[in-house]
């Protein structure tokens, strides 16, 4: 079984194959050139606290992102895109509003070879703070298509997986994963779509009828996907083979482990009055620790957080997530979940002010990437801005805010094990 | 629980008590959610008023909750996006897997004025059973059709009533000032 690498900037995955990725390789042996203090600082006890937060202009965030509709790897340390340079011009924006944050928009393949990305098409020009019957739509009036786009780093070939395909993760073999629908959503109906896995260019069937699934990652071999139900909530799903589903909780994804042996999750306020964070086995769902909320204390209010979200970011023994006032970095253990450190963002508490994707941008964990929306007026362009936050020195460089579709978003995968 | 009433409320009351006789076939209902310093703290308001001059005959007020984090774009969690909503359904015994009872069902939403995610799945209701009422079980846990307290008014998106008095007040008073289901029926702020 290949070993997990420990940790890598967005954009690595835990499963990457450095013999098949030179380029991400380069930018591996970049990061490895500091990586004596870095372990130093992944072990080294980090103060919760205040972050102070400045606007820096000019900053780049390691890593690798997609923003609009461009791949852009000139954060990456040593990295290059195969056929040189940083940046790469996509055939259409990566967009994904059938999944918002919460899942990548792109990710790449475990070779480092081929970027997949849900790309977005609305059909209709529509201002949705406005009823929609007065711009002429009605129930069932088709308004927007999803599209999974494959672009092959070194040859420059961008093809589709059809019109409906969205949310997607690849397998430590290179099969992907993803939810496809009809070719259209609709305004007011439900949007059912079947869970699909291509491997070696057949597509194969995994879901037995359609439902309202999104695609999050594998673990291991076992495909994890969510299932929203009526009022918004939703269940984890775990597909073992094709056609073969079992529901592992009810519980909200937060990360999966690296091995793939295990997930993340929280219960949702909605269904407890005392959350906690669990550590469950992917095989058979069974708990093995478990971490009430109650005991994550934000260091400024003196308030224990009410929720802790996903997707976060799993690497090594550490995970960082997005709670109501910031990010925690838990430290995760075969048999206990322990916090290593509360942060506390004053962006984070305000209304739609709250965190999303945050990464671990190097080997150190020293130092985290996330983004987020900024206040906006009711009624006004929403915008987001990007911040790159020192652990060590509790202070965030924020990026100029950008429109929300423009926003860099890490390159990712959920998926761990192989 | 009826939010108390600030002045001007208390005065579009009284006023509404004398301008009753004055609804016709002409007036339609439709309601006002404002998103509150919390997602359980948030309050309902429901109006009938004239089609045309949006003159208000009757009006009230009530406790809600939306969701359990306060950014409109998270699915499943996040409060309801701004905007304006139709009802699509509205049904006294709703009988679904997760929701049952007394229901409005509320239009798809693009978050962020349409640039961010598509909230589905939405609804005005509480925690009841198809037929209105109580299905709980042993202290400690959550039923998801018990109203065990002010934890409820959290949902993962929807907005939420208490069972016991706002509920009944809203749904036996959409129904007697005449509420509909059709466009432009709901304004999120």
């Amino acid at each position: 079984m290949e070993q997990p690498t420990r940790s890598r900037p967005p954009g690595w995955r835990r499963r990457l194959r450095p013999r098949h990725a030179l380029w991400l390789a380069l930018a591996l042996a970049a990061v490895g050139a500091t990586g004596v203090g870095a372990q130093l600082t992944a072990h080294r006890a980090l103060p919760s606290g205040a972050v102070r937060v400045a606007r820096t202009a000019d900053t780049v965030a390691p890593g690798v992102y997609v923003e609009g509709n461009q791949l852009d790897a000139s954060g990456a340390a040593a990295a290059k895109l195969p056929s040189g340079g940083g940046t790469r011009p996509l055939v259409a924006p990566a967009l994904a509003p059938l999944v918002g944050a919460d899942g990548p928009v792109a990710a790449l393949s475990p070779d480092g070879h081929t970027l997949a990305y849900n790309t977005w098409k609305w059909l209709k020009d529509v201002d949705w703070y406005q009823p929609l019957e007065k711009q002429g739509i009605q129930s069932g009036d088709a308004l927007g298509t999803a599209s999974i786009h494959l672009l092959n780093l070194a040859t420059g070939s961008d093809s589709d997986l059809g019109a409906g395909s969205f949310s997607f993760a690849w397998r430590a073999d290179g099969a992907l994963a993803y939810a496809r629908g009809a070719d259209h959503y609709q305004w007011n109906t439900e949007y059912d779509r079947e869970v699909l896995v291509r491997s070696g260019g057949v597509v194969h069937r995994w879901s037995t009828q359609a439902a309202l699934y999104t695609v999050l990652g594998w673990a291991g071999q076992t495909l994890l996907a969510r299932m929203q139900v009526e009022d918004g909530s939703s269940k984890l799903l775990a597909f073992d083979a094709a056609g073969s589903v079992r529901t592992l909780t009810s519980d909200e994804l937060v990360a999966v482990s690296p091995d793939g042996t295990t997930v993340l999750v929280v219960d949702p306020p909605v269904d407890t009055a005392a959350p906690s964070l669990r550590l469950l086995r992917v095989a058979d769902g069974s708990e093995i620790a478990a971490l009430p909320l109650a005991q994550i204390v934000d260091p400024v209010t003196g308030a224990p957080v009410e929720w802790v979200a996903g997707p976060a970011d799993w690497e090594g023994s550490h995970a960082v997530a997005a709670t109501e006032t910031g990010l925690v970095v838990l430290s995760v253990s075969s048999g206990a979940i322990g916090i290593g450190q509360v942060l506390h963002l004053d962006a984070a508490t305000q209304p739609n002010g709250m965190l999303y994707e945050p990464r671990f941008t190097d080997a150190s964990q020293g130092s985290v990437v996330v983004w987020e929306d900024v206040s906006t007026p009711l009624g006004g362009q929403w915008r987001s801005a990007q911040l790159v936050c020192d652990r060590s020195t509790l202070s965030c460089s924020e990026s100029t805010p950008v429109g929300a579709t423009l926003q860099p978003r890490p390159v990712y995968d959920q998926s761990g094990g192989s | 629980m009826r939010i108390p009433k600030r002045g001007l409320v208390a005065a579009l009351v009284a006023t509404a008590a004398v301008q009753a006789g004055a609804a016709s076939a002409s007036t339609t209902v439709v309601f006002r959610f404002t998103r509150g310093s919390s997602n359980t703290t948030s309050s309902l308001t429901m109006l009938q008023q004239d089609q045309s001059t949006g003159r208000v005959f009757q009006r009230g007020d009530w406790r809600a909750g939306s969701g359990y984090l306060k950014n409109e774009c998270k699915i499943g969690a996040g409060w309801l996006p701004a905007g304006s909503y139709s009802i699509t359904l509205h049904s006294d015994s709703y009988p679904g897997t997760k929701i049952q009872g007394r229901v409005w069902e509320l239009s798809d939403k693009a978050c962020a004025g349409g640039a961010g995610v598509l909230r589905t799945q939405l609804f005005i209701h509480s925690e009841e059973t198809s037929s209105r009422g109580q299905s709980c079980g042993p202290a400690g846990s959550d039923y998801p059709f018990c109203w065990e307290g002010p934890h409820d008014y959290y949902s993962s998106g929807c907005i939420k009533l208490n069972h016991f008095v706002d509920l009944p007040a809203v749904d036996s008073d959409w129904h007697a000032w005449g509420g509909t289901v059709g466009a432009n029926r709901l304004y999120v702020s």
